[in-house]
């Protein structure tokens, strides 16, 4: 009897590091979809205003790239949260 | 000469300078400057592993912000159709590294987790944060503010 139930724990600890692990791994995706989404505005309408106005190329440049760095922390944040939660 | 290319010259000529390639330099340059902070605490904190995962994240950080510029700064010359696939692929791309950096050397007993992510985040929004006090984003100066007046055009 004391066998089965240690089998039984040893198993839920398994499933539970299972569990955690797709966690992360699901987590870490979805937290990529949202910074995606963002960096596709940023450089669709930069690229809206180069076409527009070549003359501020330079300007629009630096505030996409910006633009883009700043929405990468979404995915960085994620990132951290996916390594801090791996078993 | 059609209308098209025309518009694409002056495009490449009034972008000729590399703006973002400039922000991404003075950014690794101050990942530079504050690593010492950093490898300070990590070190109090968590000993040599610490500093060790600590300095692998300021690599991180600097290789993400050089290969971004790098990314625009190669594709904007091509096209912006090309400029848009680039800067979307290139997400991808440095995400994918990370993650594989890290995860090959999480296994590693010198590989500290929370001294890591601690300088990951805070070294990419603080740097950017403060990065923000720098920029011009004008048309005379597109990408940072002059700090001589050697620069003065």
């Amino acid at each position: 009897m004391l066998n089965i139930l240690a089998q039984a724990a040893t198993e839920a600890g398994e499933m539970v590091e299972g569990l955690k692990a797709i966690g992360a791994g699901l987590g870490y995706g979805l937290a990529a979809i949202g910074p995606g989404v963002g960096i596709g505005t940023v450089v669709g309408n930069a690229i809206s205003s180069m076409a527009r106005q070549p003359e501020s190329a330079g300007m629009v440049r630096t505030t996409m790239f910006l633009g883009i760095a700043f929405t990468e922390a979404l995915a960085l944040i994620g990132f951290v949260v996916f390594i801090l939660l791996l078993p | 000469m059609s209308i098209k290319q025309k518009a694409k010259e002056e495009i490449v000529e009034s972008v000729s300078e590399t703006p973002e390639k400039r922000i991404a330099n003075h950014l690794a340059l101050r990942a530079l400057w504050v690593s010492p902070l950093f490898l300070i605490l990590s070190a109090i904190g968590w000993g040599l592993g610490g500093i060790v995962s600590a300095l692998l994240a300021l690599v991180l950080v600097a290789f993400n912000f050089l290969a971004g510029a790098a990314i625009i700064t190669r594709t904007v010359k091509i096209s912006l159709n090309m400029l848009y696939g680039s800067v979307l692929g290139g997400y991808v791309v440095r995400l994918a590294i990370l993650t594989g950096v890290v995860m090959s050397v999480r296994s590693f007993d010198w590989f500290k987790t929370v001294p890591f992510a601690m300088t990951l985040l805070v070294t990419h929004l603080g740097l950017l944060a403060t990065e923000t006090r720098y920029i011009s984003a004008s048309l005379a100066y597109p990408d940072l503010k002059p700090t001589s007046s050697k620069e003065i055009r």
